[in-house]
């Protein structure tokens, strides 16, 4: 197979991070003619993102994800200056294993993804389409497909290993990311989740994780550093402690989170957990939300719980739209984190600390369990009950054959015990073009005015 | 074992509560279900249990799965989720989870939530092969084991066991001379009736099984398959679509070896070995599943279809995968790449499972792909 033609300017991680380096130099604080002066730069879909991205109430969310990403980016050139390996990761791996070695540091597929759809024009769908030219499934997964899609094209960087903790919880991303890495031929580095929840199944996917730090220092050249890691689990749990701070205030009614704060979560969540800078974006995002708090002025009329993906390639469509009507998105699967308190005692207490974290990881909490629709159910009556969710949407990507084959339960049972009306869209998380937002918008509303605001005056 | 014999045995695989099994329950006898090749199914018959492998024969609708399983969901599982909610498998006393796949695991976690057998197990394989994971499945088929026993109140000894692994043993060294019959220059069975055969055995007991391809050996070693244009090796997905291969045998390309689960996978490559029984099976069924699910273990894949593919000297492979299968559909676009550097020609389709629309489509790119390889 012949590599994609290109060039430097082509890729998509190059594109994006040109991208971020412009919005660096946006002021501290922002005016309105500041945000004028942007949509009258750039034009089309991207005017709109940054109209939204910047909108009052989540202007300085946005500001603090940006100026995390920007240093994340330095953070990569730094790496690759000084003859760091990079290491292409993805969801299922805690991030913070990286960042405990001197000579490594982590790309994440997802995000790269998740950045060419929303800061791109045009949005992502080149690098799908390359995924495709080169005889991939169209029913694969795009939150990786695309970024497999942008790699195989060789203009952007070439990691030294793949890493993966998809088997066990989800095999087309296991298969795609052990595709790239035969395609780059570079190593694949996994960690499995066993379906298993009891203590033996505990026991050995922590036997799994080292394994794969094994492989990793081998790959490195050097042990894990333990100074490294007391650092990076010293972060760990004060982004945890931070963490359950915007979760209670997600409680809040009218809430004061954002409803973008959720796809910032997971940016934060997939790129820099564990680093001083994810501790910060946190604290900004919980800032933020303090200030939205005393200022009070969110007209909330319907509370959503998002039960797997939202849409994530298009910020005004999704979530400033739905912010615009009093919807309120408490969050989705992929930002409810249930980050632990690492006893950073010892070298061991630590690795087991990332484990621990990493085992209730989106997906591989509900998807890794042995039953996917038991854990999965139980996990979305907790946050509706304690989100105080007026329904829940399942944001159905159709790449997620697990998800979709046991949703039918999980409605069901959600409904029966909670009595709070669940919803299914099909749609892809990160591509615009297997159903259009407008479509998805319409069918939100439809189910909102004749379902959900019965349901809110029976309850 | 006569002709006849024969083929009223072979004919069991075209009904899935056949007479074989009828006979088996009206003896008293159990039958547990399961989905995979990495069942091992030795545990089960050594607690004289029949192991039956489920299928979708006839490949059903799917209307009453549809209302779990959804339309990105392969159809073979759908038709077998059809076939569990319709009555169909209602004569199984149990079933055994594995978590072969997404589609498989959602399969049988809405059949026991809608059917709720008394006898449920989810037996956990592991996704590599590493000596911490193959004690864990050694672990794990010491659970299936004891519930089995527990269940059905029956005691599964190791010298049960040991018997159960040479029955197989010895099935797998008739199944060998069988495909040998395909392979050979003039091959005297067809790919359609081995798929049928292996249909068969799965839903037979050993020691019936062992019977039929004694007799079976004996008629096709003199047997003749008319003219066709080309050989072919057929690779992919699961299916018992006995007329999808026929219908590909139609059209000139015979099929003399494959990499299927209801095929060569199910058995060829199982190691030899000694030691504890459960250690022993652990070892084949981990070690041996050459398919796509399992990790760090493509360049073994890729060799075992290499070497199938020279032994049988085709001329070209077809690789094919349900559509919705992405284990099999990535794995595909790695072994078209990696076999066609060989100068091994390869036609890769995605079909939909026992779908009459797909079958002209099917016909048209088979009767291309022969005629690009000359035949």
């Amino acid at each position: 197979m012949k590599a994609m033609e290109g060039t430097e300017y082509t890729g998509m991680f190059n594109r994006v991070s040109a991208i971020l380096k412009v919005l660096k130099h946006l002021p501290e604080r922002v005016s309105e003619e500041d945000i004028e002066g942007l949509e009258h730069l750039v034009t089309g879909s991207l005017a709109a993102t940054a109209k939204s991205a910047l909108a009052p109430r989540t202007r300085d969310s946005t500001l603090a994800i940006f100026d995390s990403l920007i240093a994340w980016l330095e953070g990569f050139e730094r790496a690759r200056r000084d003859g760091k390996k990079i290491i292409m990761t993805s969801l299922t791996i805690p991030v913070e294993l990286f960042y405990c070695f001197k000579n490594a540091y982590p790309v994440t597929n997802e995000l790269i993804t998740t950045l060419g759809g929303l800061l791109l024009e045009g949005k992502s769908d080149r690098y799908w389409d390359f995924a495709m030219g080169a005889g991939l499934p169209d029913t694969m997964c795009s939150s990786s497909g695309v970024s497999i899609g942008a790699n195989i094209m060789h203009v952007d960087f070439q990691p030294a290993a793949v890493a993966s903790g998809y088997p066990g919880d989800c095999d087309t991303n296991a298969k795609q990311q052990e595709f790239l890495a035969q395609y780059l031929g570079v190593p694949h580095l996994m960690v499995e989740k066993p379906v298993d929840d009891s203590a033996r199944g505990r026991e050995q996917y922590l036997k799994s994780t080292h394994d794969f730090i094994e492989k990793l220092e081998d790959l490195l050249g050097e042990k894990m550093d333990e100074e490294l890691m007391r650092e990076v689990a010293e972060n760990h749990n004060k982004g945890a402690e931070l963490y359950w701070e915007l979760s209670d205030m997600l409680r809040l009614s009218p809430c004061p989170v954002p409803n973008v704060a959720a796809l910032y979560v997971v940016a934060v969540g997939l790129t820099m957990w564990g680093t001083k800078e994810g501790v910060q974006s946190i604290q900004r995002l919980v800032d933020a939300s303090k200030r939205n708090l005393e200022e009070n002025d969110y007209q909330e009329k319907v509370r959503s719980l998002w039960c797997w993906t939202g849409f994530y390639y298009d910020l005004w469509g999704f979530f400033t739209w739905m912010e615009e009507r009093g919807i309120t998105y408490l969050g989705d699967a992929l930002s409810i984190l249930f980050p632990n308190y690492i006893d950073t005692s010892s070298r061991d207490t630590i690795i087991e600390g990332f484990a621990n974290f990493a085992w209730d990881y989106p997906m591989t909490r509900q998807m890794g369990s042995p039953s996917m629709s038991a854990t999965w159910t139980d996990d979305i009556i907790h946050s509706a009950r304690e989100r105080e969710a007026d329904c829940v949407f399942f944001a159905g990507h159709h790449s997620c054959k697990h998800a979709w084959s046991i949703f039918s339960i999980v409605r069901k049972e959600v409904m029966k015990k909670t009595r709070v009306p669940v919803f299914a869209l099909e749609g892809d998380t990160w591509l615009r073009k297997s159903m259009a937002l407008d479509a998805i918008k319409r069918q939100i509303e439809e189910f909102i005015d004749n379902v959900v605001v019965k349901y809110k005056a029976k309850a | 074992m006569n002709k006849l014999q024969i083929q009223e045995l072979q004919n069991q695989s075209e009904d899935i509560f056949n007479q074989y099994v009828r006979d088996w329950k009206e003896k008293g006898g159990k039958v547990l279900g399961y989905g995979c090749v990495a069942t091992p199914v030795e545990i089960i018959e050594a607690a004289g249990i029949l192991p039956y492998r489920v299928k979708a024969l006839g490949h059903p609708d799917t209307e009453l799965a549809d209302a779990y399983l959804s339309r990105f969901n392969c159809r073979f599982c759908r038709a077998c989720l059809q076939l569990g909610l319709d009555g169909t498998y209602d004569f199984l006393d149990g079933l055994i989870e594995v978590n072969s796949c997404d589609h498989m695991k959602g399969m049988f976690e809405n059949w026991q939530y809608v059917r709720k057998f008394d006898f449920f197990h989810y037996l956990k394989v592991p996704h590599y092969f590493r000596e911490f994971t193959l004690d864990y499945f050694e672990e794990e088929l010491a659970l299936m084991r004891a519930a089995i026993s527990r269940h059905f109140s029956v005691d599964i000894s190791d010298d049960a066991l040991h018997a159960a692994i040479e029955r197989q043993d010895e099935l797998r060294s008739k199944l060998k001379a069988l495909f040998a019959l395909r392979e050979q220059r003039s091959p005297t069975i067809s790919g359609s009736e081995v798929v049928s055969v292996l249909a068969t055995g799965s839903s037979i007991c050993s020691e019936d099984f062992n019977a039929l391809l004694t007799s079976l050996l004996e008629v096709k070693e003199q047997a003749n398959i008319p003219d066709f244009k080309a050989r072919l090796m057929l690779c992919g997905s699961a299916t018992d679509e006995v007329d999808l291969v026929g219908e590909i045998e139609a059209q000139g390309g015979l099929i003399v070896a494959d990499a299927l689960c209801f095929g060569s996978r199910a058995f060829w490559a199982k190691p030899e070995g000694s030691g504890s029984p459960l250690r022993l099976l652990a070892d084949r069924y981990l070690s041996n599943l050459l398919c796509p699910r399992m990790f760090e273990d493509y360049s073994r894949r890729l060799d075992f279809i290499i070497e199938t593919a020279a032994r049988a000297k085709v001329d070209g492979i077809i690789i094919f995968f349900n559509k919705f299968c992405d284990l099999h559909g990535v794995d595909a676009v790695s072994l078209r790449r990696d076999l066609e550097k060989r100068d091994i020609p390869v036609l890769t389709i995605e079909k939909e499972y026992g779908s009459k629309a797909d079958t002209g489509r099917l016909r048209t790119r088979v009767q291309a792909f022969l005629e690009r390889i000359g035949g």
